[in-house]
Formats: C-alpha cells, sequence, structure tokens
C-alpha cells in the first residue's frame, strides 16, 4: 500500500499502519528510501502500527542508516505500543530518536 | 428478353409470368383431352419439350424405364410432378435472360443446381420423391436472385453473399436488402400461382428446429422436405463458402441430427455433388463453371483443421514446455536451496550428549533458517556459546546468520571476552550492512570448573535462569542487536550456573503459535519450563517445549531455536 506523506518544517513525515511484517516490509522499506534519497530528513509515524516484525524494523535500520550517511535526519514519531515493545525489547529504543508528538520535534 | 412469351399479372416486383408456364399450370384442367393439350403445347413449343423429354429420360428423373414422349412421361409421373419439373424449366429460362451487372448468373444457377441435387440425393435415402425435391431444392433460393433483381445496385455484394454459409447470408440479406430471400420466394410462386404442394416446406426450410416444424402444421411428409431442403443449403455451400472445415462439420451434424448418417456417408453424398450436377446441368441445358471435386474442398478443409490443430498443439506444446521449465527451475532451485540448508545444518554444532553442559535444538520453518546456534570449547576448556536470530527470513538471512556464526567462531577464538567479541562482530556487520538486516544474538562464555557464565544479550528475548530453588532470573537485552549500530558497547551478565538451567531461545518459541489463536509467549514458557520433571536429560526438556509447536496442525511461522545450559550431572 501507498503510505500518505506529510511535511512538518524541515522534516517529510511517512505515516504507516497496520501490520509491517515480511510481506509489508520492502513496501515500507522502498518508500522510506525514496524519501531520503531525495535527501529529506524523515520522520516514521508509528502510532498506527499494529504489529512490526524483525523484518519491518530491518526496514526502520537501513533508514537510519542511510540518513546518517546522508547526514540527514530520521527519527520516530508517536510510536503504538505494540511497535514500542518490540524495540525496547532489542533494546532498539536506544537507537533510534524517537518523538512522541510534533511538539517535541519542534521543541527538539 | 424473356424466352417465352409473358402475362402481365399484378405482382409488383416479380419476373412476368411466362404464358408457357399459365399453359403448363392449365394442363391440369384437360383431364378429359390431355393428350391434345399436350399435343398442342409440343407444337407450340418442340424445343422446350424435347429438352424436357431428355430431363424425364435422365437418370436425374429417375423413372423406371425411359420414355418415348411427353404423354407417356405425364402418364408415368403424374401431371404434377411433371409440371412441378417442366415450370423449373421455364423458371429457370425465364430468370435466366435477366442480366444483372454485377451478379453472376451462372454461378448463381450452379449453386441452385447443387441445393437441388443434394435436396434429392437426400430425399431419395429417406424415401421421399426424388423429382419434387429437385424442384423444391432449384427453386428454394430462387428469392435470392429475386432480390437483386428487385435491388440492382446491390449487386456488387454478390461475392460477399456467395462465399457465406447459409445462415451468415441470410443475416446479410436482412441488413442489405431489409427481407430475406424466402419472402420474395413466397412473393414469386404467388404471383406465378405455382408450386402449391411445396409452398409451406418451401417458405420454412431455414428454420427445421422441432418446434418450429410442429408449430408450421405441416404434413409429415412436408417437414421432411423442409429438413431436406435445410441440409441441401448447407451442402451446397461446402463448394461456396470460406470456412470449409465449419460448414462440413455443421453438414456432418445435420445429416447425423436429421438422418442420422454416418459421418462417412454424409462425405459420400457431398462427394457426388459435382458430378450430379454436371449432368444435370447438360440435361437441363445449364451452363457451369468448373468446380472443384470434393476431395479437393476436404483437402482444403482438413488443411484448415490441421492449421487450427496444429496452432492448438503448438500452444498446448509451448504451455508444456514453459511448465516443464518452471518445473525444472523449482527443482534447480529446489537441489540449490537444500544443498544450502545441508551447509547451515553443518554450520550448527553436533550434539555432545546429553552429560555435555550446552545443548541445543533449531526448527526452521522454511528451508533455510534465519535462527542459528553453536558452541565450541577454548583451549583453555571455556565454552564459547550463542544463539542469534537474523531479521527476517530466507536466503539472505541464511547468509547474514552463517556470516556472524563464521565471525563468532574465528574471532571467539582469540577473543575470551564476550563483550568484546560482540564488540568486534558488531562492527564487521555494520561495515557491510544491507537492507538494515540486523542479528539478535544471546552470547556467553561458560567456565566448567567455576559454573560461571558472561553473558551478553544483543537485542535478544531475555535468557531465563531456572535456579534449584525454583527462582527464575531474566537476563534482558543490554544492547541493540548486531549490526545495527558500529562501536555498541556490550554489557555483560556474570551469572553463576550453579545447579540451574539457563534457557536461551529466540522470539519464535514466545512468538510461536500452540494453537489456532494463542501464542506460548513468555508466560507460557516460564510455566512450560518450572513444571518439567527434573529427571528429564536437556534433551528432552528441549524436546518439550519445541512439540509445542510441532503438534499443532499449524506450520511454523517463524523459526524456533533453543539452547540450554546446565552443569552436567557428574
Amino acid at each position: 500500500m501507498k503510505y500518505p506523506v506529510s511535511k512538518h518544517l524541515n522534516y517529510s513525515i511517512i505515516t504507516l499502519s497496520g501490520e509491517i511484517d515480511l510481506n509489508e516490509s520492502p513496501n515500507v522499506r522502498k518508500q522510506i528510501l525514496n524519501i531520503i534519497n531525495n535527501n529529506n530528513s524523515l520522520l516514521i509515524d508509528l502510532s498506527n502500527v499494529e504489529y512490526i516484525d524483525s523484518s519491518g524494523v530491518a526496514s526502520l535500520v537501513e533508514g537510519l542508516q542511510t540518513s546518517r550517511t546522508k547526514k540527514l535526519n530520521f527519527a520516530l514519531l508517536g510510536v503504538s505500543e505494540s511497535a514500542l515493545q518490540v524495540l525496547q525489547l532489542a533494546r532498539l529504543d536506544t537507537v533510534f530518536t524517537i518523538y512522541n508528538s510534533l511538539e517535541e520535534v519542534e521543541q527538539a | 428478353m424473356p424466352a417465352h412469351n409473358t402475362a402481365k399479372i399484378n405482382a409488383p416486383g416479380m419476373p412476368d409470368v411466362p404464358v408457357i408456364a399459365l399453359e403448363l399450370l392449365d394442363l391440369t384442367n384437360h383431364e378429359d383431352d390431355l393428350q391434345q393439350a399436350v399435343d398442342d403445347l409440343i407444337e407450340k413449343y418442340p424445343k422446350f419439350f424435347k429438352r424436357l423429354l431428355n430431363i424425364i429420360n435422365s437418370d436425374h428423373f429417375n423413372l423406371t424405364s425411359k420414355v418415348k414422349n411427353i404423354y407417356q412421361a405425364i402418364s408415368m409421373s403424374g401431371i404434377e410432378r411433371f409440371s412441378q419439373l417442366a415450370i423449373t424449366q421455364v423458371i429457370y429460362q425465364t430468370l435466366n435472360q435477366y442480366k444483372i451487372f454485377g451478379f453472376d448468373m451462372q454461378v448463381f444457377w450452379q449453386d441452385s443446381l447443387r441445393r437441388a441435387v443434394s435436396a434429392r440425393m437426400t430425399g431419395e435415402l429417406i424415401g421421399l420423391d426424388a423429382s419434387t425435391c429437385f424442384t423444391a431444392g432449384f427453386t428454394q433460393d430462387i428469392g435470392f436472385l429475386l432480390l437483386f433483381l428487385d435491388q440492382p445496385d446491390k449487386a456488387a455484394l454478390f461475392g460477399e453473399f456467395h462465399k457465406r454459409e447459409p445462415e451468415a447470408r441470410l443475416s446479410m440479406e436482412q441488413n442489405v436488402f431489409k427481407q430475406q430471400h424466402n419472402t420474395q420466394l413466397a412473393k414469386f410462386m404467388e404471383s406465378w400461382n405455382i408450386f402449391p404442394e411445396i409452398r409451406l416446406p418451401l417458405n420454412s426450410h431455414h428454420d427445421t428446429s422441432k418446434t418450429e416444424l410442429d408449430k408450421s402444421g405441416m404434413s409429415e411428409l412436408d417437414k421432411q422436405l423442409c429438413e431436406v431442403l435445410y441440409c441441401a443449403d448447407w451442402m451446397a455451400a461446402v463448394f461456396t463458402a470460406d470456412d470449409k472445415s465449419q460448414v462440413i462439420n455443421r453438414c456432418r451434424k445435420i445429416l447425423s441430427e436429421k438422418f442420422h448418417m454416418q459421418p462417412y456417408r454424409a462425405e459420400e453424398l457431398l462427394e457426388a455433388i459435382p458430378d450430379e450436377v454436371d449432368l444435370t446441368a447438360l440435361v437441363m441445358g445449364i451452363q457451369v463453371k468448373e468446380h472443384a471435386a470434393f476431395s479437393q474442398i476436404l483437402y482444403k478443409a482438413n488443411i484448415r483443421l490441421n492449421e487450427d490443430n496444429v496452432n492448438f498443439q503448438e500452444l498446448t506444446l509451448r504451455l508444456e514446455q514453459a511448465l516443464d521449465e518452471r518445473d525444472q527451475l523449482a527443482k534447480e532451485i529446489n537441489r540449490e536451496l537444500n544443498l544450502a540448508r545441508e551447509i547451515q545444518q553443518s554450520l550448527l554444532p553436533e550434539s555432545q550428549g546429553d552429560n555435555y553442559p550446552v545443548n541445543g535444538i533449531n526448527l526452521s520453518a522454511k528451508i533455510l533458517s534465519g535462527d542459528f546456534y553453536d558452541f565450541f570449547e577454548l583451549d583453555n576448556g571455556n565454552i564459547y556459546f550463542n544463539l542469534g536470530d537474523v531479521s527476517g527470513k530466507g536466503v539472505n538471512a541464511a547468509l547474514l546468520m552463517a556470516k556472524t556464526s563464521s565471525l563468532f567462531r574465528c574471532l571467539g577464538k582469540r577473543i575470551d571476552d564476550p563483550g568484546e567479541l560482540m564488540h568486534e562482530i558488531n562492527n564487521e556487520l555494520c561495515e557491510t550492512s544491507i537492507h538494515g538486516m540486523f542479528v539478535t544474538m544471546v552470547a556467553g562464555l561458560y567456565c566448567p570448573q567455576t559454573g560461571e557464565i558472561q553473558l551478553v544479550n544483543a537485542g535478544n528475548p531475555p535468557a531465563l535462569l531456572f535456579l534449584e530453588n525454583g527462582l527464575c532470573q531474566e537476563f534482558e537485552a543490554t544492547a541493540p542487536p548486531l549490526g545495527v549500530m558500529p562501536d555498541t558497547i556490550y554489557s555483560k551478565y556474570t551469572i553463576n550456573l550453579n545447579n540451574g538451567s539457563l534457557y536461551i531461545y529466540s522470539d519464535g518459541v514466545t512468538e510461536g503459535y500452540v494453537n489456532e489463536k494463542s501464542m506460548l509467549e513468555l508466560g507460557g514458557l516460564f510455566k512450560l519450563i518450572a513444571k518439567m520433571d527434573d529427571d528429564l536429560t536437556a534433551t528432552e526438556r528441549l524436546k518439550i517445549i519445541t512439540d509445542k509447536f510441532t503438534h499443532t496442525e499449524l506450520p511454523l511461522r517463524d523459526d524456533v531455536t533453543m539452547l540450554l545450559l546446565e552443569k552436567p550431572d557428574n
């Protein structure tokens, strides 16, 4: 599916939703990389994500790694409870910058 | 100019009826002085009656013996049959005089003769009067000529009509002339006052379904004639229609359905048509063009059938080839995957038996696994162990698994600090990171002499130490998985195994489905381990857990891998 993309400050915001599993991850990866490769800093809104598996997390990791190489900002926004549990379990919450709201982004 | 004098009657658009026709029809009123009336006519039209005598004496008329004169012919065949034949001849002679630019009169009569001889031959087979069938067959499409006579500006389309099969021709007539030939024929027969005895079958011969025939109110004989005419139309079309294979097949079908004729018999009939046409044309004085023998037509039709068959066969062949190629490719891929699986399995350590401190199990959801475990002894007797889970599944996960496992073994032999070892492996993986793939791992170094374990958890679910007193300690991840962030520090837990059991597992265990709705989850794993009998071996304990997933009918959704560390009994 095509996820909605909006703009806020210097960020593009992509709003993911539903289940990000082995089938959906390649699609998510493509859309994330497409934004980053156009030299946009990216916020990934995970507030509507019901489930994310390790392949989905890998797409986020790749987004983070690519953004770093390109010296772009990359952060997660409003991570849903289930997605947060996955990230916390793997201590990936220490790797990603996580904002709870756009206000937090503005204040950062 | 018509061959005979004509009498004007009130029938707009119809050819004037020749006087001879009226005179012939009038013969039925001369029952008492028939011979005189016939003689008068012969005297008046000697050529006409000479030809008629030839026709009557030809095989066409099917008399049992030759006749010497017309009167004798009438006596033998009856005035009605004689009259029909004579009128048919008049119709030909009269209408043949018209010239319509673009309308090939010779071809038209040849087609009419084909219908006539087809009707005669088919009719004879079912016991109908041959001469009546001939007359009806010859006349049935006269309306077609009359359509062009009425609208000669359409004559350029003659060729198009000619190559169509009967049904297509009818619908083209409707489109072009806004009427069909049977309407014209009906008007014609009425205006000439001819063939009252066969008008019904002639008018209805295009719709011979049982329902229509039953509705028509025709006698059984008329119904049979109707079907004969319908069939004759298709038989004649074999020699003219473009799509010969279709028309031949239709003929076979009609002859089989209506007259129970075997296909070979149908072909014999069709084969006889050209010669019959030539003979009849000769006696009737009709010039015909040379026509193709049925064998040639059959050859052409067979070519067409063969072409269709070849196309179909070729398609089938290509499809079979594509399927074969696909199967072959699938076999090759499977062979490759199975080879890869063998290599992957060889990367897992051999079991050292239940009396060894480390035991492991790995079930893969697919041919290749993204999980792995390993253990090996260092020179000082300490044992390195690990359990890893690569993000994602499939070949790429399996390759990263192989790389990580090899790095662990290789670097582990010279780095005796698990934290430092993970740091090195992580940096190696980060250098060549692809698609953001990462590896969660629990790794440790066990000292059998002291029972101490130095443990590192990089992004994996917590390791569980079940103590002798029934309590359980969890060792959660202290750092993200390998391959995510270079220079990550991996802090260590120091654990004393004592007589406890250290369970390390991939998320396929806690997220594995034990029935259609529920996952085992951490709580389930706790309970399962807690109630295990103390006497069970390590292998038996691991099997009890993995049986939870293999004893359902559900396929494994994720790889399931476990490692169990226990101090040996002795």
